[in-house]
């Protein structure tokens, strides 16, 4: 498993982490989302051994992972903005690897290059931003990782690439217990494979919870009723989180069970009632405190 | 934790190989051209070319010079150029090396790259030799042998090594390759520059500092790249110092790229404190040297206007910027303002007391006076005065002169400096200002010395007492006529004649009122003309005896003289030292001949000196001897 603990990092006067905690457990994919600038990439530079910490802990299976060899033999990382020596081809660095490496597989390497169908002796620096994507994903997968960090993974590459990318991921945490975070914008994707999620934001951890149970916690409601007392009787209790009118028809939002919610609401009797749970993207937008135009866009 | 202890990286090493075996080639072919084939080329019945492998084996042939700047930096660049970018940066490091690993590696990498080629070159050189012979002059030890050729491989390895461990250092403390590179070659002159300036500063302000070719040979020697232009090769003390300063500049840069922020990729410098240091140095350098050109025009608005300059350059340098009128740059420009204030306060008031030093009687052991003002130098008869009783005169006379330099700053239009003051600036007719030179050294009993420079008035040496009594003391008047008693035998004599009247210049200077005339007269080595030598000798003895004191005050400069250029030749014993001191001012000198192994057989004392109608008893001595009509007619003109 993955455990950060009370992480800090301040860049000169910039605060970049305050006391982050992560927690990733063993044989599961642990999505990192926060806007721009709230430390992911720092927290993945810290989780991968660039950085060193100022203060707090940053382990893998209970072992620290800055300086440690034996640790980053386990653990893979594909970063936003690669790099590959210059006139290499993937043929090359593959030897790099494999003597980096003690878990390389020639056989995945084999496989991976097959399925993705590059040219193995091509020079990496002519290839597409794609195809360097998947190269380095091909290289990073062979090494059988034990840990996987993958920072926009799928940025610039096309579906059905993506696709198979997710695949390999997907059947390696399925059947080698591999520990996955992944950091993407692309939360519609992230929301098909995650099992948890961290949600970061100013440095700090906002919400780092199990992905269905947040979903399952947070509502969207379209309501409206016979009278303006009988909506303020069926949402009172509730915790409503945000409320308006449009016409006769109340939009909400509103976190608690569900259960809970549709018993209020119909004990109001309720002209109409249809409650939606939100997507990971709303989860987010919301959360970050969308401005109203993007609170808007959730409830339409 | 670091679970694995692994210092080097085989695979990384490998990998480096791989990658920079271009550069390593370009190295290697570079020697090549420059050194064994050039050599074969260069080849002619008599062999190889002597002159030609003496430039390669004491480093004065330029290329290779270059070359040992070039490469090492260019190895450095490759090895750790990913430091400045973060994508390769941050790559680099995710993978499994300790920080320590990855460093190691490439640093051995670089450097056995760097020494490669030179390696391959001198085992090239050592198969050469064993197959030729080579030519040599007579007067130079041989140098294309073995031992030679060892001695050439360790000084290249000691050079590339400190160049190396520099251009590490850069790329440990830069954030940007560029930056890197100008790093790592400005380094290797950072401290003979700081050391330069601050000498000049020592030059400019403090009365009576002497800059003498020392400096410029400590300030070379400060670097092993630029000292091998001393052609003299380094010692063995030398090689072992600067390999470990070499090693000491390596752990350096080890534990800053330990300490390295990885995120700082992209700035000039990663660390802070580099930053401001390296601007300050900048700012430091550009500020002296307009201090010093134009000093005597602005004053201190000279300082400044470096200063001002150097301000704008560094800044955007260290900041990568334009905007280098922010709170923070000015910050620091104000702290670099005052820093140099500070310096050049040091030096102006003589805070660190240089220049009332004057060292205690029973503290000197020797003391050696000069003039390059005088015909002949104050220390005139001889070197070393040592009798504490002249000492005493010595150091009394010293501190009437630092007792207040400004007594004299009126009358002389100028401070008291060795380098601001000079003829041209005042008027050396008048003899209340005329100025003489008066150089001092003292060889103190704890092994250190302490010289000064100093332009006096004339009136001042001459009325001072002490030295017209040390002038007039046994001990200087013996110790010249000791050196002219050197054997006879061995003596070799020849005539010139200057500021010779017209009617006896040579045909080509009839253009010309006064000047030089050769002669025809010698005297040769051996026991020929034994005894006109031997008078010859007498005569002069008894010249520099009856040389007054008042006499050196007095300006001969238009008088004609006859130049008598003296070879006293000796056979050198067997394990006798080689002196190369020279004698009264540089008027004599000594010189060796070697054999066909380079050993020292003859040694020369050459003595020159110019005798004008002073020298009564030689000039007397030469009419009677016999010479041409010509050098007799010479002597007469002196003698009117």
């Amino acid at each position: 498993m993955i455990n950060v603990r009370g992480l800090c990092k301040k860049f000169d006067d910039f605060e970049a982490l305050n006391n982050l905690n992560v927690n990733v457990e063993k044989g599961s994919i642990y999505g990192l989302i926060g806007v721009n600038g709230s430390g992911k990439t720092t927290l993945i530079r810290h989780l991968t051994g660039i950085l060193k910490a100022d203060s707090g802990t940053v382990q893998m299976d209970g072992q620290d992972v800055y300086d440690n060899i034996d640790i980053k033999q386990r653990l893979g990382y594909i970063p936003d903005e690669l790099f590959f020596f210059g006139s290499y081809s993937l043929k090359s660095m593959s030897a790099f690897y494999q003597g980096l490496y003690p878990h390389w597989s020639a056989n995945r390497y084999e496989a991976m290059l097959d399925d993705f169908a590059l040219p193995e002796r091509g020079k990496l620096s002519k290839f597409s931003k794609g195809m360097q994507k998947q190269a380095q994903f091909i290289l990073t997968m062979s090494c059988m990782p034990d840990f996987l960090i993958l920072d926009e993974p799928i940025d610039g590459l096309d579906p059905i690439v993506r696709k198979k990318v997710w695949k390999y991921v997907v059947d390696d945490v399925a059947e080698r217990g591999m520990t996955v975070l992944v950091s993407s914008h692309n939360l519609k994707e992230m929301e098909g494979i995650c099992d948890s999620i961290g949600i970061l934001s100013g440095g700090e951890m906002k919400i780092e919870r199990d992905l269905d149970e947040l979903k399952s916690d947070i509502h969207k409601v379209q309501a409206a009723f016979h009278s303006a007392e009988d909506a303020e009787k069926a949402f009172k209790g509730l915790n409503v989180v945000h409320r308006e009118k449009s016409g006769s028809i109340e939009h909400l939002i509103i976190r608690g069970a569900r259960e809970d919610v549709e018993r209020a609401v119909y004990a109001a009797d309720p002209i109409i009632f249809d409650m939606l749970p939100l997507s990971l993207e709303e989860v987010f937008i919301f959360e970050m405190g969308g401005e109203n135009d993007d609170i808007q866009s959730i409830l339409a | 934790m670091t679970s694995r202890a692994s210092w080097l990286n085989v695979s990384l090493i490998k990998e480096n190989f791989k990658r920079f075996w271009p550069i390593m080639c370009g190295g290697l072919l570079f020697w090549l051209v420059c050194g064994p084939i050039a050599l074969v080329l260069t080849k002619s019945s008599e062999g190889y070319s002597y002159s030609f492998m003496r430039s390669i084996l004491r480093h004065i042939n330029p290329a290779p010079i270059l070359l040992n700047g070039i490469l090492p930096v260019a190895l450095a660049l490759a090895c750790f150029g990913y430091l400045h970018r973060t994508n390769s940066a941050g790559v680099m490091h995710s993978m499994p090396f300790t920080r320590r690993s990855l460093f190691l590696s490439n640093y051995v990498s670089g450097l056995v790259m760097a020494v490669l080629p030179v390696a391959v070159i001198s085992l090239i050189l050592l198969v050469m030799r064993g197959n030729v012979d080579i030519g040599w002059y007579v007067d130079e030890p041989v140098y294309f042998t073995g031992m030679n050729i060892f001695r050439f491989f360790l000084e290249e390895f000691t050079v590339i090594a400190f160049v190396y461990s520099i251009a590490v250092f850069a790329a440990s403390i830069s954030g940007l390759s560029v930056i890197h590179a100008l790093t790592a070659v400005a380094l290797n002159f950072i401290c003979p520059v700081v050391y330069l300036l601050l000498m000049g500063y020592m030059d400019t302000y403090e009365y009576g500092f002497t800059a003498g070719s020392l400096i410029e040979d400590i300030a070379v020697r400060m670097n092993p790249w630029i000292a091998v232009l001393a052609e003299d090769g380094f010692s063995a003390k030398e090689i072992a110092v600067y390999l470990l300063v070499s090693l000491v500049i390596a752990i350096a840069a080890f534990l800053l790229y330990k300490a390295r922020h990885l995120e700082r990729a992209g700035e000039s410098y990663v660390f802070r404190p580099a930053k401001y240091i390296i601007g300050f140095l900048m700012v430091f350098t550009a500020s002296s040297l307009t201090g010093f050109v134009f000093q005597s025009s602005l004053g201190p608005f000279s300082y400044l206007l470096g200063f001002v300059v150097g301000y704008i350059v560094a800044q955007m340098i260290v900041n990568k910027t334009t905007k280098i009128f922010t709170k923070e740059c000015l910050a620091s420009g104000l702290v670099y303002l005052l820093l140099i204030a500070a310096i050049v306060c040091v030096f102006r008031f003589d805070l660190i007391g240089y220049q009332k030093r004057v060292p205690d009687v029973d503290r000197v052991g020797s003391v050696y006076i000069t003039s390059d003002t005088f015909d002949m130098g104050l220390d005139g008869r001889g070197d070393m005065i040592t009798e504490p009783e002249n000492i005493e005169r010595v150091t009394a006379f010293h501190k009437k002169i630092v007792a207040d330099p400004a007594n004299y700053q009126d009358s002389w239009n100028g401070y008291y400096t060795s380098s601001s003051l000079s003829w041209d600036s005042r008027d050396y007719e008048d003899p209340k200002t005329k100025p003489v030179s008066f150089n001092v050294s003292y060889a103190l009993k704890n092994g250190r010395t302490l010289e000064r420079e100093y332009w006096i008035p004339a009136a001042m040496l001459r009325g001072d007492a002490g030295m017209r009594d040390l002038w007039n003391s046994a001990e200087n008047s013996g110790l010249y006529t000791r050196l002219l008693q050197e054997g006879a035998e061995g003596l070799s004599v020849w005539f010139e004649g200057n500021n010779m009247p017209k009617w006896l210049l040579e045909p080509e200077m009839e253009n010309y009122d006064y000047g030089w005339r050769g002669f025809d007269d010698t005297m040769p080595t051996g026991a020929t003309r034994l005894a006109d030598k031997k008078a010859l000798m007498n005569a002069l003895i008894e010249d520099i005896k009856a040389y007054d004191y008042d006499r050196l005050f007095e300006d001969y400069s238009e008088l004609p003289y006859i130049s008598i250029h003296m070879d006293f030749s000796s056979r050198v014993k067997p394990g006798e030292q080689q002196e190369w001191e020279s004698y009264f001012g540089g008027m004599g000198y000594t010189y060796y001949d070697y054999d066909d192994e380079g050993n020292p057989t003859f040694k020369h004392l050459i003595l020159d000196v110019n005798a004008n109608r002073n020298y009564v008893n030689v000039l007397k001595a030469l009419l009677q001897m016999n010479f041409t009509d010509d050098l007799h007619r010479a002597v007469e003109a002196v003698q009117k």
